[in-house]
């Protein structure tokens, strides 16, 4: 398990491979996303690629991230999107009760992926 | 300037209820703290999380468009850069603004005017089609972010995004944004 601690402009990212549960936490909005991103999402990508019929789960829990960092979730849930042929993927999106605008980018994620089980959770 | 210039300045700032105003070199540090400002400042007057987060969401996007695009840059001794631009937010009656500005290269200004003129004129619906295009495709050549900053704020925008070029000097021209929450 590797565990990525947040700091200020970077969340918290928890990647367990073996059990297939992974976390995002926190804000998201570092000066340069794709030096931040590229060394974690390029093996996390490779990895999900190579799964067969595994349970695979992603926790959300963002309270704020920039367009670049959109992006970089965008293209995450594209591969979920992707492995869910194969394997059975949930993503858990948290968001405070009150924050609407983490709730409308959730929205915006899940009209993106088909097969993956996608839930809300107000916090 | 003499105090009663700056008394002036002062004042004109405080008419037109500016929660926040900044002029000079902006950096990613600044750009973290001022955040932190306006989550306390905001939170302190029980404004909607769903309101504060769309402020910040904007005052970043901005903030974060000078540091990767204004001309005016330096390094400081740590040799990170600094960009100069000018960013506000604002209440008028029950809406924030939050605004900026900086100078743009002048052969910059048709594609970026082209950009904005069309979002500007775009439903919520047209927007996010746009929006979920950008976000499948590659970023724009030359842009450093997403590409995407404008078209997400013309959607969190409660009206039109505005936005002008004055002449500055021969070579650049003098960007103004301003979008409604």
């Amino acid at each position: 398990m590797k565990t990525i601690p947040a700091t200020v402009t970077t969340p918290k990212i928890v990647l367990d491979t073996h059990t297939n549960v992974y976390s995002f936490e926190g804000e998201s909005y570092p000066e340069d996303v794709n030096a931040f991103f590229d060394p974690i999402m390029v093996p996390l990508k490779t990895h999900l690629k190579n799964q067969q019929d595994s349970n695979i789960q992603f926790d959300f829990f963002l309270t704020y991230f920039n367009s670049a960092s959109t992006k970089v979730f965008f293209n995450l849930f594209s591969t979920l999107d992707e492995i869910s042929e194969f394997n059975t993927v949930t993503v858990n999106w948290k968001h405070h009760e009150e924050d609407d605008t983490a709730e409308e980018f959730g929205q915006d994620f899940k009209e993106e992926i088909n097969n993956v089980q996608f839930n809300f959770i107000a916090i | 300037m003499t105090l009663n210039d700056f008394r002036t300045l002062k004042e004109m700032i405080e008419t037109k209820n500016v929660i926040f105003c900044y002029n000079g070199y902006l950096s990613q540090e600044i750009i973290v703290a001022v955040s932190s400002m306006i989550k306390g400042k905001l939170s302190a007057d029980a404004t909607k999380m769903g309101i504060s987060q769309k402020v910040l969401y904007m005052f970043v996007e901005q903030a974060q468009n000078i540091t990767r695009y204004s001309p005016d840059q330096i390094q400081n001794q740590e040799e990170a850069s600094m960009s100069y631009g000018s960013v506000a937010i604002g209440t008028e009656g029950d809406k924030f603004y939050i605004m900026c500005s900086n100078r743009v290269e002048k052969t910059k200004v048709p594609a970026l005017r082209e950009k904005l003129e069309a979002l500007s004129a775009m439903s919520q619906e047209e927007l996010k089609v746009l929006y979920k295009e950008k976000m499948r495709s590659e970023a724009d050549e030359g842009s450093k972010g997403a590409s995407i900053g404008f078209i997400e704020m013309a959607r969190k925008s409660s009206e039109p995004i505005e936005f002008d070029f004055i002449e500055n000097d021969e070579t650049f021209d003098c960007f103004t944004l301003k979008v409604v929450i």
